[in-house]
């Protein structure tokens, strides 16, 4: 048995080789990576395990894995390492073997010439870059209060990261777009365990797809992508909820149709009015597939129940983000709503990228509430009450952290 | 945290600290490349329910046992 120690070199030396060469399985021992983490809601106890080329992240499942942020990333800056990088998939055959020479990348269906590109092909061809959120349509589940069934997410089912790649519109435009065309479908090796599974194929409009905007990408923070976030190539959809970030892409589909597809279908969708919500509880009458991120901000240098000093000038800082407008105003109150102090906004990344925000305040002696609240350049802002929908998605309420002040 | 609770945390420990399988690099050779995953540990509390039964059946032919053992007792809408 190797100790920790040796366990976490190995783990940095695969980082580092990754790009170079070939991975073999080992085995290799280790203890929990850290003491349990609990979420703060019922029934959240998790573990922290450590993965291949991630740091220790909170296990929400094991078979496929998804994995969630410890919220003390985000305090780390606004771009979210790659080992600390959120992981969700939906089905368990997920690839554990690919070739990056012999890969392919298919553009067929509803197109004058079908496509079959390799990697190498794809980075010849001229490549954009943005920072841009993915952040899980179920990103703060647990938090839904009457509780809804599904992955039982913290905070942490988000990250912003330099993505690289080519526009999706220039592999579309080279493969020749037929008029007919209404959407794109876009599938990734994962794949069901069984065949009554759906496949996990999701589908943007054909505008949308071909805005200039949608990458599909093979880097992300100057590496490639970890495998867990869809070594080789991902679709990148900025402003969209990570739902549409297809994995492992290898099957691109012009359709003159709209997906008929479990995943666009049945699940992955709001209630179809302006807040995509009904009252807890209830049900949509209509609905329509998830879109755009909401506008959110939360503070990230003080853990719930912190110990401040009272009186004296305590720094807060956190992040926000929307669906691509980019952050107006990010204000802060510490009496309960009734009045707001404007934050500094720290650099901006672009319109899709997390906006980090800093200001101090003074609280007097006792318990207190600092909540943060973030408005869009559109004008979109936090809610002050939670919006519930049946399957626990786009939650954004105004964040409410509550300290000690002595 | 009930006494399940702890039950199945305390499990999820032991099989986790029993060992995980975990890639390692080789030296820079030949492709592909391969990632593997840990070795499966969660476990779901054993009862004489006829739920236990089937859940070992059926549904961890397709995912781990955590995804019944995350889900929010008996409060789901």
């Amino acid at each position: 048995m190797i100790d920790r120690r040796q366990f976490i070199t190995g783990a940095a030396g695969l980082t580092a080789s990754l790009g170079a060469g070939k991975l073999l399985g080992r085995r290799a021992w280790a203890q929990p990576a850290a003491p349990p983490s609990s979420l703060p809601f019922g029934n959240g106890e998790r573990l922290l395990v450590q993965y291949p080329q991630k740091r220790p992240m909170i296990r929400l499942t094991e078979r496929p894995p998804q994995l969630e942020a410890p919220f003390s990333v985000f305090d780390e800056g606004p771009i979210t390492p790659n080992d600390a990088f959120f992981v969700r998939y939906h089905l368990a055959s997920i690839p554990q073997e690919i070739d990056p020479d012999s890969f392919r990348l298919e553009v067929g269906g509803k197109v004058a010439k079908p496509l079959s590109l390799s990697l190498k092909e794809l980075k010849a061809m001229p490549a954009t870059e943005v920072v841009a959120v993915n952040q899980c349509s179920g990103n703060s589940r647990g938090f839904f209060e009457p509780r809804v069934a599904g992955g039982q997410l913290g905070n942490g089912a988000m990250g912003n990261a330099r993505w690289k790649g080519v526009p999706l519109k220039a592999v579309l435009d080279r493969a020749g777009v037929q008029a007919v065309a209404r959407q794109v479908a876009l599938d990734g090796l994962d794949k069901p365990v069984i065949a009554a599974t759906p496949d996990f194929v999701k589908a943007l409009d054909i505008d949308h797809a071909r805005d200039g905007e949608v990458l599909l990408a093979w880097a992300m923070n100057g590496a490639d992508l970890p495998w867990l976030n869809g070594y080789p190539l991902r679709v990148v959809v900025p402003g969209y909820f990570g739902t549409y970030w297809v994995k492992h892409v290898n099957q691109i589909t012009v359709i003159d149709t709209e997906l008929d597809s479990f995943w666009m279908k049945t699940a992955y969708r709001i209630p179809d009015n302006e807040c995509a919500c009904v009252p807890a509880g209830g049900k949509p009458d209509k609905t329509r597939p998830i879109g755009r991120l909401d506008v959110r901000s939360f503070i990230t240098n003080l853990a719930d129940q912190a110990k401040v000093k009272a009186g004296a000038a305590t720094a807060v800082r956190g992040i926000a983000f929307d669906g691509g407008h980019g952050i107006k105003e990010v204000a802060l109150s510490i009496d309960g709503g009734k009045t707001w102090k404007p934050t500094q906004l720290g650099r901006d990344l672009g319109k899709y990228s997390f906006r980090a925000w800093q200001t101090t305040v003074k609280l007097p002696a006792g318990a207190q509430a600092v909540m943060v609240r973030a408005t869009s350049r559109s004008g979109e802002v936090q809610p002050m009450e939670p919006r519930w929908n049946p399957a626990g998605y786009m939650r954004n309420l105004v964040e409410t952290l509550h300290v000690e002040a002595a | 945290m009930t006494r399940a609770h702890r039950t199945l945390a305390m499990l999820a420990s032991v099989a986790l600290a029993a060992g995980i399988t975990a890639a390692i690099t080789a030296p820079a050779a030949a492709r592909p490349v391969t990632y593997t995953l840990p070795a499966e540990s969660s476990t779901l509390k054993k009862t004489a329910e006829p739920g236990y039964q089937r859940a070992e059946l059926q549904c961890v032919t397709c995912h781990s046992r955590d995804y019944v053992t995350t889900q929010p007792r008996g409060k789901c809408k």
